[in-house]
């Protein structure tokens, strides 16, 4: 057995220890009592089982609660019984703490108990041995979630149904459709060269680029997901950025990011935007009309080096006075238009930048040292208006004219929804564990991330859609 | 409240350890702090910057500010402690040709850079050999048509000392043997932009440069004994013009510096934006 496994055996038996259902010895002779019914939740409806009371911890029927979840049962010669369960085998012997999963030796905290031949588990055995999920609510009733789905790495909305999940290797990527009711799953594409997925606003189609920078739209709505290619220009684009139409995609070419470029994704044809001489510009926004544009300016610092000293003089400088990022606007139907606006001047952070559908603001949340950030607006006559000032604001997602916020709100992490025309904002939630992003789109609910998995927030619930 | 929404941790570690493994993410809550200041390679800028935008979203509590100025100002910086990384496109812990070892400096892979040999698009040659190479960096063949191009004077374009595209071509493209230094037909740039323009407004250049700045008709990227510089020929191991970037640092890396590079290295970032800008994943060179 590895480690590893024992390790997390461990956790889970601590995590366990103040619930109603105990941990008993393995060594410990048993003592039990007749079966007794036992409800437990399984894929959010109640189900009941058989159970027993083995030296005072609650045993359930390796049956009734492995058929609830999907798992498959064979009785082996030598008297034990193995179960399938999503590709995976588990196999049990009465008596004994030890079970095989795919082969390899797991411990149970409690050893299978058989009682007129049917076979009992505690549940905390149970989802660990069966790679399930399990929860325990503050009534101590177990909760087990065994619907297979799919890891995600990164997850965005392709329309109020369904999200793009893409799982990351060394190897490269896969990307996936996931329907975010029932978290069934389907490949797009499998690929060492595709850059992510971005989706267009009305979520028929998705754009790639190579390893060349070549542009490839794929479309969704097809069962073969058929790709085709936009341009084979090989400039460097390190994001893509559909119009609101979906009849274009933006894009800041080459390694700084120095013009924006409008590719037409009919016929292939390159516009430029903008060329202004400004370079590392990153973060780039559109307004539905296609004519406004929001984007970052990152400046470099400035260093003095004299290259004719020895080496071993240091004779470095670095000044990084005014390289905070600085918020730009660019309007293209202003006749002549060549340059950017800068908008802010200022020398907080400023992150997770987006824009208004109309053009009329940017937002941004404002990273001060030492202060709560915040989130604000900056109007194209540089007006600034902070949305959510009170509160440390971690992360920010736009859907349309909502905000959705993940604020620092002690041991959880709070999450709002921020009327981003009338500035205000109410709690939707306070989550618990490890909160590591929203996602947003226009006219789909918030999901969130939270160690590791993805949930779609439902009225007064979570619904899991990734693993 | 009716039902606090809940979840047991050890129960779904595991149960996503059983299955398909799992990949860290930073907490949005994540308290890590500081600021991260970044120099030196200007090949590596856009990658840092990059970087930096994406990795300030998962750790918005810390500031990132990068320069370039010349690989070796990486871990000159480091070494001053007015940097706590130092971009460089060789290993500065060990001694290279020009440069002593930054002792007590840490190397951090983080890109596989390519280097290409680039002539301007008129002087009729597709592929050198190392021993045409080293004969034209060092003066001594002037002509083109002494290496079966056009009967036209080279013009060697160098970059300044402290190069790390220099440093490498030296080591890999000339084996080691030394640049000419001066004369009517050598000139020295300070950037890569200064290379690519240097090379494409000047009858018979030959000069090097990363690989991703080749584009276009009036720069070609030549052959090196008639391997072409491309990506597969880097990872099949048959072109050897290139090099590891590192994040030099002062010791181990620690801190949000660490969290920093491990970012940098992270599949996410490997597999994302750093092939999008041009360069090679680290797992590549491992297959």
């Amino acid at each position: 057995m590895s480690m590893k496994k024992t390790l997390m055996i461990s956790a889970l038996a601590a995590a366990l220890s103040t619930s109603v259902i105990g941990v008993a010895s393995a060594a410990t002779p048993q003592q039990t009592t007749a079966t007794a019914p036992f409800n437990v939740m399984v894929n959010d409806s109640s189900i009941q089982v058989r159970s027993i009371q083995a030296n005072g911890t609650t045993l359930v029927s390796l049956r009734d609660i492995g058929s609830a979840t999907g798992a498959l049962f064979v009785v082996n010669v030598k008297s034990g019984v193995t179960a399938y369960i999503q590709g995976h085998s588990v196999e049990l012997h009465a008596g004994s703490a030890a079970a095989m999963v795919d082969g390899e030796q797991v411990d149970l905290q409690q050893a299978v108990v058989s009682v007129n031949g049917s076979y009992y588990i505690s549940i905390e055995d149970f989802v660990g041995a069966f790679g399930v999920d399990g929860a325990m609510d503050d009534a101590g009733k177990a909760w087990i979630d065994s619907v297979e789905r799919i890891h995600a790495d990164t997850i965005s909305w392709i329309n109020a149904g369904q999200l793009l999940a893409s799982t990351l290797s060394d190897e490269g990527r896969t990307d996936y459709i996931v329907d975010a009711k029932t978290s069934a799953f389907t490949k797009v594409l499998s690929s060492d060269s595709a850059s992510e997925l971005s989706v267009s606003p009305d979520g028929k189609k998705a754009a790639y680029t190579d390893d060349d920078g070549a542009v490839y739209v794929i479309d969704l709505t097809s069962k073969s997901f058929n790709s085709q290619t936009v341009t084979a220009d090989n400039s460097i684009k390190p994001e893509l950025v559909w119009s609101a139409d979906g009849s274009a995609i933006y894009f800041l070419q080459s390694d700084k990011g120095t013009v924006i470029q409008k590719l037409n994704v009919a016929d292939g044809k390159l516009t430029q935007v903008l060329s202004d001489k400004v370079d590392y510009k990153s973060n780039l926004s559109v307004s539905t009309d296609g004519t406004k544009f929001f984007y970052v300016v990152s400046k470099p610092g400035a260093v003095t080096a004299d290259a004719n000293k020895p080496v071993d003089v240091d004779d470095v400088a670095i000044d990084t006075t005014g390289t905070e990022p600085q918020i730009y606007f660019f309007d293209a139907s202003v006749k002549d238009a060549a340059a950017g606006t800068k908008l802010t001047s200022s020398t907080d952070d400023k992150i997770f930048v987006g824009a208004a559908a109309d053009g009329s603001k940017a937002y941004y949340i404002s990273a001060v040292d030492g202060q709560p950030s915040s989130l604000v607006a900056v109007a194209q006559d540089k007006t600034v208006t902070k949305l959510i000032g009170d509160k440390d604001v971690l992360q920010a997602a736009f859907a349309g004219d909502k905000i959705y916020a993940l604020t620092d709100a002690g041991e959880q992490t709070a999450l709002y929804e921020v009327d981003a025309v009338s500035g205000t904002s109410k709690l939707i939630a306070n989550l618990d564990g490890n909160v590591s992003e929203v996602v947003a789109a226009p006219g789909a609910p918030a999901a969130v991330v939270i160690d590791d998995m993805t949930y779609v927030v439902d009225g007064g619930s979570l619904m899991k859609v990734t693993k | 409240m009716k039902t606090k929404w809940f979840r047991n941790l050890g129960l779904a570690v595991m149960a996503l350890s059983l299955t398909f493994g799992s990949v860290s993410a930073v907490s949005a809550s994540s308290k890590l702090s500081g600021r991260i200041v970044i120099n030196g390679s200007s090949a590596l800028l856009p990658l840092t910057l990059q970087a930096s935008n994406e990795f300030k979203k998962l750790n918005p509590k810390v500031k990132i500010s990068a320069s370039a100025a010349g690989s070796v100002t990486g871990p000159q910086s480091v070494r001053k402690g007015i940097a706590d990384i130092g971009a460089c496109d060789w290993d500065a812990s060990t001694s290279v040709p020009g440069f002593a070892a930054f002792s007590g400096q840490v190397a951090n892979k983080v890109a596989v850079i390519p280097f290409a040999a680039v002539t301007n698009g008129s002087v009729g040659v597709s592929s050198l050999s190392t021993s045409d190479l080293q004969g034209i960096f060092s003066g001594k063949i002037t002509n083109w048509k002494d290496v079966g191009g056009k009967d036209a004077k080279i013009v060697v374009v160098n970059r300044a000392f402290g190069s790390g595209t220099r440093v490498n071509f030296q080591l890999k493209a000339l084996n080691g043997t030394d640049f000419m230094t001066k004369g009517d037909n050598y000139k020295e740039v300070k950037s890569s932009g200064d290379m690519k323009t240097a090379i494409e407004t000047t009858p018979g250049a030959i000069g090097y440069i990363d690989l991703v700045y080749v584009s276009g008709s009036k720069m070609k990227a030549v052959s090196i004994n008639n391997v072409a510089p491309t990506e597969a020929n880097v990872i099949n191991g048959t072109y050897k013009v290139w090099s590891y970037g590192y994040y030099m640092t002062k010791g181990q890396p620690t801190g949000a510096v660490k969290a920093f590079i491990d970012y940098v290295q992270s599949s996410k970032f490997q597999n994302g934006s750093l092939k999008k800008l041009k360069f090679i994943p680290l797992a590549a060179m491992k297959k």
